[in-house]
């Protein structure tokens, strides 16, 4: 069978929620023939050269059913903090679990929903913005709108601010058919209000190798401010493709930390539009490959409007055969003038197999603008390993701390709390002499 | 005397250039010893090759240190057996925190020595403890190490760990580089409160006036490679007066 009809009899098949919806049902049939005709990309498309989805192309994904899921909320802990003091959506193999999920009194102006109650609810709410933001640019995304039916949506109304953070967490649970999850989350600001949104992508049991494919959409509106984080901490088995679009309007401010750590093979593109003057985005991020996994983030940020501001600072720590690709576009269109953007790149290669293809693209199209880029490859530096082990840091501490502070300047950037000790903590599990450091930090 | 180091014939080069052509110290626990000379004598060189820096390679010759052969040891195992090399320039190490790096070091020599390590509040009552003696301000300790420090401080963050971790054999290269009076004797102080019969100081100097703070018991002239003239703090005073080149040949004194 071709993967054309193969996807066509899973999308037939397919208990997607909103089936009698008019309208959505038309962008999933739209979206089904943009992905026959897209297919997955290739090398031969330039956004796609350095990430090779053949595994993932070779792999006859079936739909993920709603199953009986034997899990506590206790399970969770590894992924969620503070239960108490923040608002959790659990989600296991793309289905919402409201019995995993803590939902604590929301301020008037808020609503934090799953995709799929909105969708039951009122899939006319979700009409104005759903595909809007992102749009179907590749196979996977027109994979994503065609077979997407959960996620969370969550609208924040005008002057509202959303005090505790939302945590939305997807777990993968082993399967025995691979199936792929599509997974499709909405965040609607309004003028003026406010929020903070992470997403965690785990597993539990086994290493599944399980296939998430998701994309975020975020609309900023006028003086909105959206803190969105993303902790990929999948199955090393596991593919990871995602792509989170934001568009941010006048004086909006998008803010955004994205860190992976787990994954066989991930691609995640991250596209902010900056449509109005004054609009500002901060993306940072953070890439550990080792092993045989493969990491690959494109950020692309469009400067579509004068007097707007972004800040762009990515680091990537490949060891092992890791392998890590990041390619930042930066693109200044006519007439936005006073834009200000700066860009960072480093990476520290901790091994010889390892490997990082990194691109800086800055487009320019006027004049009085200020852009700065910069991209840097590197190894420790032998002198402060040597000056470490002189004071009695065997090597392996001693590179393992250098590695650690040299990811914890993203970490560091990292505005929610507790999310940035669970991230240093989780960063520290992977490193030799990891639970010594653990003690001292 | 017991003997704590013990230097024979020792030839060390550097990408294939000889430095160190034969050199000969006895070091006994208790004694400071100066180690002086021009530029390029080779004084860094010896500092390095016995704090077990890469990149120097020793060809000929052999370091006894408490009995075991030093050369054979990696640069923690040397650490942690009580060698603490203060080094000309500190680096500066972004991110890595000052306080826990030193903890680190710390309870890695406890380890080694078969003791416990040591809980946070001994470690911050220890560490407030002796930076008394250097007069480092707390807020050092949470800064990554030697990050935006003078160059003052950096030599004061060496000194600093060194009352930390307690050497059995300190070896100062070139720690009055780069100070002014100050800095110089609040250095020069906590390598006094140091001073003890168990332990031993190799001081690396340019120099004269390192040594009007802390009192050498040998001073040595090391000059291409060699030590060509031994003798008691008087030495320093005749080089101080007479220059390097009263004990070289004419063409280096020009």
């Amino acid at each position: 069978m071709s993967t054309v009809e193969h996807y066509r009899r899973v999308f037939s098949d397919a208990e997607m929620v909103g089936k009698d919806i008019d309208w959505l049902k038309a962008e999933r049939e739209q979206a089904l023939a943009d992905f026959e005709e897209k297919g997955f990309p290739t090398a031969r498309n330039e956004d796609w050269k350095y990430t090779r989805v053949n595994p993932i192309e070779k792999k006859a994904w079936g739909w993920s059913g709603k199953t009986c899921v034997g899990l506590d909320p206790e399970d969770l802990n590894d992924y969620v903090f503070e239960r108490k003091n923040s608002h959790v959506l659990v989600f296991v193999n793309g289905w919402f679990q409201p019995q995993l999920s803590t939902r604590h009194t929301l301020p008037e102006g808020v609503k934090l929903v799953s995709l799929a109650a909105q969708i039951a609810d009122s899939a006319d709410e979700l009409r104005p913005h759903l595909g809007k933001v992102a749009e179907n640019r590749n196979g996977f995304m027109a994979l994503n709108t065609a077979f997407s039916s959960d996620g969370a949506y969550l609208h924040v109304a005008q002057d509202v601010a959303l005090d505790k953070p939302v945590q939305l967490v997807f777990i993968a649970t082993h399967q025995s058919d691979p199936v792929f999850t599509n997974t499709r989350n909405l965040v609607v600001l309004e003028r003026g209000a406010q929020a903070q949104v992470v997403e965690t992508y785990g597993y539990i049991g086994g290493e599944p190798e399980n296939f998430t494919n998701a994309i975020t959409e975020a609309v900023v509106a006028g003086g909105a401010r959206l803190y969105h984080n993303i902790a990929q901490r999948e199955s090393e088995k596991a593919y990871h493709v995602s792509t989170v679009a934001a568009t941010v309007a006048k004086d909006g401010h998008f803010e955004q930390s994205a860190i992976a750590m787990g994954g066989r093979l991930m691609r995640t593109d991250i596209n902010v539009a900056l449509n109005e003057p004054g609009a500002h985005a901060t993306l940072n991020g953070l890439y550990l490959p080792h092993k045989r996994q493969h990491m690959d983030y494109h950020t692309f940020i469009d400067h579509a409007a004068p007097h707007c501001t972004s800040e762009e600072v990515y680091r990537g720590v490949l060891d092992g055969a890791g392998r890590g690709v990041f390619n930042g576009k930066v693109l200044v269109r006519e007439g936005a003038v006073q834009t200000n953007a700066d860009q960072s790149n480093k990476n520290l290669l901790l091994s010889k197999q390892a490997e990082i293809d990194t691109k800086p693209q800055l487009e320019i199209f006027n004049d009085d603008v200020k852009c700065s880029h910069g991209a840097t490859i590197g190894q420790l530096d032998p002198l402060h390993v040597f000056y470490l082990r002189s004071r009695g840091l065997d090597e392996a501490q001693a590179r393992s701390m250098l590695t650690y502070a040299f990811a914890n300047e993203v970490v560091n950037r990292i505005k929610l709390e507790p999310l940035r000790d669970r991230m240093s903590m989780a960063i520290l599990d992977r490193m030799p002499g990891g639970e010594e450091l653990k003690k001292l930090v | 005397m017991e003997k704590l180091l013990e230097i024979k014939n020792l030839h060390a080069q550097i990408d294939g250039k000889e430095i160190l052509k034969g050199i000969d110290l006895t070091v006994n626990y208790g004694e400071i010893h100066a180690i002086m000379g021009p530029n390029g004598s080779g004084k860094s060189t010896l500092s390095n090759v016995l704090a077990g820096r890469e990149g120097y390679e020793v060809t000929e010759g052999e370091v006894i240190y408490k009995g075991r052969n030093l050369l054979e040891l990696e640069p923690e195992e040397r650490a942690r057996e009580g060698i603490f090399m203060a080094f000309q320039y500190p680096v500066e190490i972004p991110g890595v925190n000052n306080s826990y790096f030193l903890k680190a070091a710390l309870n890695a020599k406890l380890k080694h020595e078969g003791k416990p390590e040591i809980d946070a509040m001994d470690f911050l009552t220890l560490v407030r403890d002796r930076m008394k003696i250097v007069e480092m301000d707390d807020k050092f300790m949470n800064r990554g190490v030697n990050e935006g420090f003078s160059g003052g401080e950096k030599k004061r963050n060496e000194i600093l760990q060194m009352a930390v971790l307690e050497p059995t054999l300190a070896i100062l290269d070139e720690t009055d580089s780069g100070l002014d009076i100050d800095a110089l004797r609040i250095v020069a102080e906590g390598v006094n409160k140091l001073r003890s019969p168990e332990r031993s100081v190799i001081m690396v100097t340019h120099y004269q006036r390192l040594l009007d703070y802390i009192v050498p018991d040998f001073v040595h002239v090391l000059s291409a490679g060699q030590i060509i003239k031994s003798g008691d703090k008087s030495l320093a005073l005749e080089l101080e007066e007479k220059g390097y080149g009263w004990l070289l040949g004419e063409d280096e004194a020009a």
